[in-house]
């Protein structure tokens, strides 16, 4: 039954100008924002792991905003001494020892041969002797032909960089999902270059997901057809001039002289900045790589050289030392045409970008935006109405990690951790280099990480994929890292790491990070190669999240989703979608594939179980992890509950909808001013 | 996609950077800015203030009773540890740390390897080498090594349970003398969510070693707690300070890897020197530029500094031969004659320094910004000797070029 649309419950959150107490007012606005839902009143948004909130959660109390004792008493370490420089005067007691591993008994194995996905990436020379090598190739899960399925699309590299200069470049593959997840592989849009970051969305608002493609030299974007076939644009307005740049572009077969570099795409968000409805687009860029004359062995003229070095053993060249190339903003228009509009972005030294996610960090209702970047500080674009991003990172704590060392952010994923209602995030990074965990705070963001036992299991990954996703439906989301090192150096005596990994998996209940152990010797978590790019998707319709990996200069992985049937934990698909028209009555629109659209689930009480009420909370996104694109559908573990006892959307637009109760195991889709349209049961 | 090499940083911009910022804070990296340096004491073309104290000293102390070889082993295993070279590092010390090897008991050296075995991944030979039945003196080394490898483990709890202990109602920090003691019980506070707790555990580390390589750690979470505290102002300043001496070390790092790779030539071994100038630390840069005029006795830019440092330490008379050999090597150094000038004036010999002022107003160097005291500091003599007219003249020259000091102050 369609739901009344009622209107936005308060005004959008205050404009924050960048200062300390811009997280702090985030927070609280968006603190005030779950209050206008009616949750805060009914739930505890529990808390865990000794984290307490501030804040009160009666709608009717003010927040203690102001009070610096207030703040100081209530970090998650709580205690009432006054410290003396000399020591410590009260005992302190750390967090407890983390719990150890834990075995699941259902099972993700690598089906990808059998299943007949037969990608298989090349991303040049064995040696690595150059960056660009050393990336292998993201993946997206778009539905191509609107039959409901997710299809994939790879991005693709050469054997070597001399031979993309050669001529003669890769175009992305694409395999078809003919349902129950088994896949063909299909023509591909017939691009030539080498292909990094993929990332998908409606951009012309005809029902149909498109698809971004980024490349070293290149940035496309391809139409979904009536067909399902993607077709490049000849004029979106994604590179520049040539006229005006003329190596911007990595033209392949064509001549081209050493000392310029092309524009190296290597994470792409769309997202809609500004809130007209219109997808907009984020392209982080990494740094100049001469593909004619590039570095070898070390950087510098003469005896001021320094050689290209990781622990004493001779490695490509980059990032540190190269020049960094800055990222861009391009406003779309609805249509498929986009303009640069990068000088929204607050003038900042530029980085070495692998990595970005959109989410509403500071819940004022618009989508801001947290980039990883290799080897130099993480940056947190702060959405003032699309008109301006201001970077905040370093006064949100998430620059750097707790010591304060830029690390080499690779991926990022966002969710709710704590189940406290406000989105967290997760940052994967270098090897010596633990994946980090930051959950929203009153003053920004906390680094949880060791207090959750994660850095003791990730610091001798280096990961680059991440999802933080309810895999086994407990409700508590986990965290799967995507893991493999860029030097096959890395093998070598004394370097604490290797080359091949296996990936992981976490499970972060009750505010533990508990690695998953499953059975199986084709476990994706078993299997050790370099795995980059990867997304999540539900490809045989039992309403399970499913993997597919993209490993380097090595077959992918298609991991279908086995886990929780042993306690039925019970799951719950939400697939959002804008209005077909634009609301006239509302400066903001949300995007056709209801991108950024906010979605809250109430668990039923389960019979006999003295847990409290908790709320699960979910943003429309789909670029998640390293260079590539997941499904927007939203997926939901509910753990014991049968059913919901209520699920509220807030749309971009401001427009508020709530569902009544309902049973769990279904696939819902909801459209903005239509509610709930469909639902079935899963397969 | 990291690799750990660093190419060489901008040392001005690094050096302005931190003028910006330190003047509130603990470490007074520098004293004034360029843009205030003014003629009269363009002197000041190195900093003045004494250099602080604490850096490191500790690690340097431990190795003083060992016989040289011993003490030249260390300092090699040091420096591969800087490097971050952990093969060599246990190739060259495992031997060392056998019965009867050269640092068999010595706990600094055991920690050195064990850090490269743990690093490394090899946890249980690291375990064992920390286990070694050493003498009380040597224990605290071990101790501070497993306590950084527990933190890796994210069992901060027992960091706290071997770096504090109870005494009375308080829990000092045990092994007080070495920096790192405080540092790793702060991180471990601030990883349990303490930084309350964690905060002048920071501040007395960095009293301790305000340079040392993990000094911007202990400003980030000096950040950190102002930012819990709303204190928007005092974050930004840690931040910024915590920057500046991140970048610094890499510069450090990046410095100590050429001479590594060339120390015969004299490029690297004066960037590193000029390094730890830009942080007053002169007693660190002198030994490095001894060393290169020694063997480059044509090098001017190394007798420039090495006068430089001399002349900041009192020693005038020195500082003049180290300017002369300077202008023996290249006589259009600009910046030997004028400071070479200036020593004259510092001793009463005006003649003196009115001929080598007067070579770089005819050589043209004296309109060079830095250098435009020359025209104040001539007009300062012809007034003294009352050749009013070619004071005034000089002076005009002095204010067109930009200067501001006044023509009566007294001539240095």
């Amino acid at each position: 039954m369609p739901l009344a649309l009622p209107s936005m419950p308060s005004a959008p959150g205050p404009r924050l100008p960048v200062s300390l107490s811009n997280p702090v007012r985030a927070k609280h606005a968006a603190r005030k924002r779950y209050l206008a839902f009616g949750l805060a009143a009914t739930l505890s948004f529990g808390s865990c792991s000794g984290d307490s909130d501030p804040e009160p959660s009666q709608a009717s109390a003010p927040p203690a905003l102001t009070s610096q004792t207030q703040s100081a008493a209530d970090t998650p370490q709580r205690s009432t001494i006054t410290p003396a420089p000399a020591g410590v005067s009260e005992p302190i007691q750390a967090q407890k020892p983390p719990s150890g591993p834990i075995a699941w008994s259902g099972r993700m194995d690598d089906v990808a041969q059998e299943r007949g996905l037969t990608y298989n990436n090349r991303s040049g020379r064995a040696g690595k002797p150059t960056v660009l090598e050393a990336g292998g190739a993201g993946v997206a899960a778009l539905d191509l032909g609107n039959d409901g399925d997710p299809d994939l699309v790879f991005s693709q590299g050469l054997e070597s960089l001399p031979a993309l200069v050669a001529g003669a470049g890769a175009d992305l593959e694409v395999f078809e999902n003919l349902g129950d997840a088994r896949f063909e592989a299909r023509p591909g849009p017939g691009l030539s270059g080498w292909w990094t970051a993929l990332a998908a969305g409606d951009v012309n608002g005809d029902g149909r997901s498109d698809l971004f493609a980024g490349a070293f030299g290149d940035l496309q974007l391809l139409l979904q057809n009536e067909s399902g076939e993607l077709t490049p644009t000849s004029n979106s307005g994604l590179m520049p001039d040539p006229e005006l740049e003329p190596y911007a572009k990595f033209e392949v077969g064509a001549e081209r002289e050493a000392g310029h570099a092309p524009r190296w795409i290597t994470a792409l968000v769309p997202f809609d900045a500004d809130l007209d409805g219109d997808l907009d687009l984020f392209s982080g860029q990494y740094l100049d790589l001469d593909p004619v004359d590039p570095p070898l062995k070390e950087l510098g003229q003469g005896v001021l050289s320094v050689p290209c070095q990781w622990k004493g053993l001779d490695v490509y060249c980059g990032p540190h030392g190269m020049k960094p190339q800055a990222d861009r903003l391009f406003l779309g228009d609805g249509k498929g045409a986009f303009s640069d509009a990068s000088d929204r972005l607050a003038p900042v030294s530029p980085g070495f970008t692998l990595a970005a996610g959109a989410f509403d960090a500071d819940g004022d209702g618009d989508s801001d935006l947290y980039v990883a970047v290799d080897s130099t500080a993480n940056m947190l674009w702060i959405n003032s109405d699309g008109e301006r991003f201001d970077e905040a990172a370093g006064m949100a704590g998430v620059a750097t990690n707790l010591d304060g060392r830029a690390q080499a952010g690779m991926g990022v994923a966002t969710g709710d951790i704590d189940r406290d209602g406000r989105l967290d995030f997760a940052l994967t990074n270098f090897s010596d280099e633990p994946t980090e965990l930051f959950t929203a705070s009153p003053t920004g963001f906390q680094c949880v990480t060791h207090r959750m036992g994660l850095g003791n299991s990730t610091r001798r990954l280096l990961s680059w994929g991440v999802h933080l996703i309810d895999f086994d439906g407990d409700s508590w989301l986990d965290l799967f890292t995507a893991n493999g090192h860029v030097y096959p150096q890395a093998d070598r005596p004394l370097t604490g790491t290797s080359y091949a990994q296996p990936d992981s998996l976490w499970s972060l209940a009750q505010g533990r990070a508990r690695e998953v152990q499953l059975e199986g010797e084709h476990s994706i978590l078993k299997l050790k190669r370099g795995s980059r790019g990867s997304a999540v998707a539900d490809f045989d319709g039992d309403g399970r999240p499913d993997l597919v990996i993209a490993h380097i200069d090595a077959p992918a992985s298609l991991a279908l989703n086995r886990l929780g049937d042993e306690v039925d934990n019970k799951r719950l698909v939400i697939r959002l979608e804008g209005p077909s028209l634009p609301n006239p009555d509302s400066a903001r629109q949300t995007p056709r594939d209801a991108n950024g659209a906010r979605v809250v689930v109430v668990p039923n009480q389960v019979e006999g179980n003295s847990q409290a009420p908790f709320a699960l909370l979910c943003e429309v996104r789909t670029a998640t992890g390293f260079q590539s694109a997941s499904s927007p559908s939203l997926f939901f573990g509910l753990g014991q509950s049968s059913g919901y006892q209520e699920i509220q959307v807030l749309w971009p637009s401001g427009a508020v909808e709530r569902l009544p109760a309902g049973e769990a195991n279904r696939r819902l889709w909801i459209r903005e001013g239509s509610g709930l349209i469909k639902s079935e049961e899963f397969n | 996609m990291k690799s750990r090499t660093v190419s060489s940083l901008n040392f001005r911009s690094l050096m302005l950077a931190a003028c910006s910022l330190s003047a509130p804070m603990q470490t007074n990296a520098c004293t004034q800015s360029e843009e205030t340096m003014d003629a009269s004491s363009a002197l000041a073309l190195q900093a003045q203030s004494p250099a602080p104290t604490g850096t490191a000293s500790t690690t340097q102390d431990s190795a003083d009773a060992l016989a040289q070889p011993a003490q030249d082993l260390l300092n090699r295993l040091r420096r591969l540890q800087q490097l971050d070279f952990p093969a060599e590092l246990v190739a060259l010390g495992m031997p060392a740390l056998a019965e009867g090897g050269l640092l068999a008991v010595n706990g600094e050296a055991h920690a050195l390897v064990a850090r490269a075995l743990f690093d490394g991944g090899e946890e249980e030979a690291s375990a064992k080498l920390l286990g070694a039945a050493l003498s009380t003196a040597e224990r605290p080394w071990l101790e501070l090594e497993q306590a950084r490898q527990l933190l890796q483990r994210d069992q901060l709890q027992q960091v706290l349970d071997l770096l504090l202990t109870r005494s009375g109602a308080r829990y000092p920090v045990r092994h007080a003398q070495l920096p790192e003691s405080w540092l790793y019980a702060a991180r471990a506070l601030a990883r349990s969510g303490s930084l309350q707790n964690a905060a002048p555990l920071c501040e007395e580390f960095l009293r301790l070693a305000p340079l040392h390589p993990d000094a911007d750690s202990a400003w980030h979470l000096l950040a950190s707690r102002a930012l819990e505290l709303r204190d928007s102002e005092r974050a930004r300043q840690c931040m910024e300070r915590g920057s500046y001496l991140s970048n610094w070390n890499g510069v450090l790092r990046a410095r100590r890897l050429q001479v590594e790779r060339t120390p015969n030539d004299p490029l690297p071994r004066l960037g590193l020197a000029l390094t730890w100038m830009e942080v007053k630390q002169f007693d660190r840069a002198q030994p490095h530029l001894e060393q290169l005029v020694q063997e480059h006795p044509d090098f001017a830019r190394g007798w420039f500094h090495l006068g430089e440092i001399r002349r900041m330490a009192g020693d005038f008379a020195s500082a003049g031969k180290c300017y002369d050999r300077t202008l023996i090597a290249d006589p259009g150094h600009g910046p030997s004659r004028y400071n070479r000038a200036l020593l004259h004036l510092q001793v009463s010999r005006p003649e003196q320094a009115k001929r080598d002022f007067e070579v770089l107003v005819e050589n043209g160097q004296a309109n060079q910004p830095e250098l435009i005291g020359t025209y104040l500091n001539l007009a300062r003599i012809h007034l003294a000797a009352g050749r009013t007219d070619a004071a005034q003249a000089n002076y005009a020259l002095y204010r067109d070029k930009g200067g501001t000091q006044p023509l009566e102050a007294k001539a240095q």
